[in-house]
């Protein structure tokens, strides 16, 4: 599903015009990075948590040249999956 | 901070932004959760602009052992979520560590060798000063046993010379007391002039340098009276040790280093008066030897043999021509013959080739030159005169093979002869 197709879904839904959902699109994207920022965790019920998680500093090596690298730490931001979520999943992988 | 967002605040916040009711932005978020959710499980991935990719990924089904019991199980083949940020919202949540960059690592800079290097440059600096302190108290002990010998020897000619001395000499001698804080050192200053040899041997290595800087400056005196430009040095010696004095009473660690550096200088400066003096001596006895033996016109032939110290020396100049007019012997055998010698007791003819020649082979020579007196090669009778041939008339040379070899030769001829 792309982009377009999720906000022509979802103006269906909420019977708004596109631009209206667009822009609430937009502002709730705004305002997950800005929380993701205060290392705010953002819970949305039976679709999961955005979180920021940091990775710590490693040392990788290229295995082509064997140079070795310092990676530094970084922050991620990381969607953990709902319990709701992950037992649909299990229903897909059930079905098959 | 640390705060769990719920839909509520999300849709207090969105119609803050938007200016669109908190109902109608928390209905957004709901569709959009059902959207988002209907989506991915349809679509298996979910593009969010600004967001993110929602996707679900295959995992192959793999084995893996239980961790309890040990088993081979096989983990059948699953789905997962995967979600990736957008670079966007990559870049915005990782803003605190944007400044750093991936870095290659060279060896030589990785991080144990820095951490050891950090832990040991305090330990450095306090290995730096007791090796400064073992290294300047090395010398000392090296020098020990001559200043040993020098404070046997000199110690009572020095205590002489004090006495004769006039009384200027002593307040200096007073102030090098008063100066010095380890007086019990010159308490056995004090001792050593009575009993040398045993308070030497006892003394620490910084106590004989002690002695050696109270003998240097007594010789400095006395080499005062004898030769005029030691004065100087000897100024500068005294210089020395009064600097160093105030800065030993501190007893720090590094003035006590210093002091003992000044201590070492003055040790040093004292032993190479003490050699000028001993090399003087030595060289007057060499010239007063001579003299005397010359004096004495039939030891003449004997006195070049018999000094074991001129011994080791003869040996180099008799073989140079340049000497020959030296060697006191007649002047027609002068040209032929080096010397003439008289066997003693413990003689051979190979000890005196040895002498002479610089190797033992050339007794054949010897024999074959004297052999009307000598007989048998193996028993010379003692006070047999035997004449010393000069090298040039045999090609006696120690270094050259060939003249080795003939001599080897001749010898076991005149072996096989008997």
């Amino acid at each position: 599903m792309k982009n377009k197709e999720l906000i022509t879904e979802l103006s269906n839904r909420l019977e708004w015009n596109s631009q209206e959902v667009t822009d609430m699109l937009d502002s709730f994207c705004s305002i997950v990075g800005t929380h993701l920022i205060e290392n705010d965790t953002i819970c949305l019920p039976d679709l999961g948590n955005f979180e920021v998680k940091k990775k710590a500093d490693r040392v990788s090596v290229n295995p082509v040249n064997g140079k070795r690298y310092l990676v530094p730490p970084k922050l991620v931001a990381v969607f953990k999956p709902s319990t709701a979520l992950k037992a649909k999943l299990k229903e897909i992988t059930d079905n098959e | 901070m640390n705060n769990r967002l719920t839909i509520q605040e999300i849709a207090t916040l969105l119609s803050v932004s938007t200016g669109k009711s908190t109902q109608d932005a928390e209905k957004f978020l709901r569709e959009f959760v059902a959207v988002v959710s209907v989506g991915v499980l349809s679509d298996r991935v979910v593009k969010i602009k600004g967001l993110g990719t929602l996707k679900i990924l295959l995992v192959e089904d793999r084995e893996s052992i239980h961790v309890n019991t040990g088993e081979r199980i096989l983990i059948p083949a699953h789905y997962k979520y995967s979600f990736i940020p957008d670079t966007e919202l990559k870049e915005l949540v990782n803003r605190p560590f944007s400044i750093f960059e991936t870095t290659e690592i060279n060896d030589s800079e990785s991080f144990p060798d820095l951490e050891v290097s950090l832990e040991d440059e305090p330990e450095s600096e306090s290995e730096s000063d007791d090796e400064a302190l073992v290294v300047s108290v090395g010398p000392s002990k090296e020098n020990k046993p001559e200043i040993q010998r020098a404070a046997e020897t000199s110690l009572d000619l020095l205590k002489e010379i004090l006495e004769e001395t006039p009384t200027d000499n002593n307040p200096v001698v007073e102030e090098e007391v008063t100066g010095n804080p380890l007086t019990d050192v010159l308490d056995n200053d004090a001792h050593v002039d009575n009993e040398p040899e045993e308070l030497n041997s006892v003394l620490p290595s910084n106590e004989s340098v002690d002695i050696a800087k109270v003998i240097s400056s007594y010789y400095g005196y006395e080499s005062e009276n004898q030769v005029s430009s030691s004065n100087t040095h000897m100024t500068s010696v005294k210089y020395n040790h009064y600097a160093a004095a105030p800065a030993k009473k501190k007893r720090r660690k590094r003035s006590f280093g210093k002091s003992l550096l000044y201590l070492l200088i003055i040790g040093a400066l004292g032993l190479f008066f003490l050699g000028l003096f001993f090399y003087f001596q030595s060289k007057e006895v060499k010239n007063i030897l001579p003299i005397m033996v010359e004096s004495v016109p039939q030891l003449e032939e004997i006195q070049i043999a018999t000094p074991d110290s001129i011994a080791k020396d003869s040996v180099q100049i008799k073989s140079s021509p340049e000497t020959l007019p030296i060697t006191p012997s007649t002047p027609s055998t002068a040209s032929l013959y080096l010397d003439t010698i008289v066997i003693k007791s413990g003689d051979r003819l190979t000890l005196v080739s040895q002498k002479y020649y610089g190797h033992k082979l050339f007794w054949v020579y010897l024999y074959l030159e004297n052999k009307d007196a000598i007989g048998n090669p193996n028993h010379v009778p003692i006070g047999t005169s035997i004449l010393i041939p000069i090298p040039q008339k045999y090609n006696i040379d120690a270094n050259q093979k060939v003249s080795l070899d003939k001599a080897a030769a001749l010898q076991t001829q005149i072996l096989n002869e008997e």
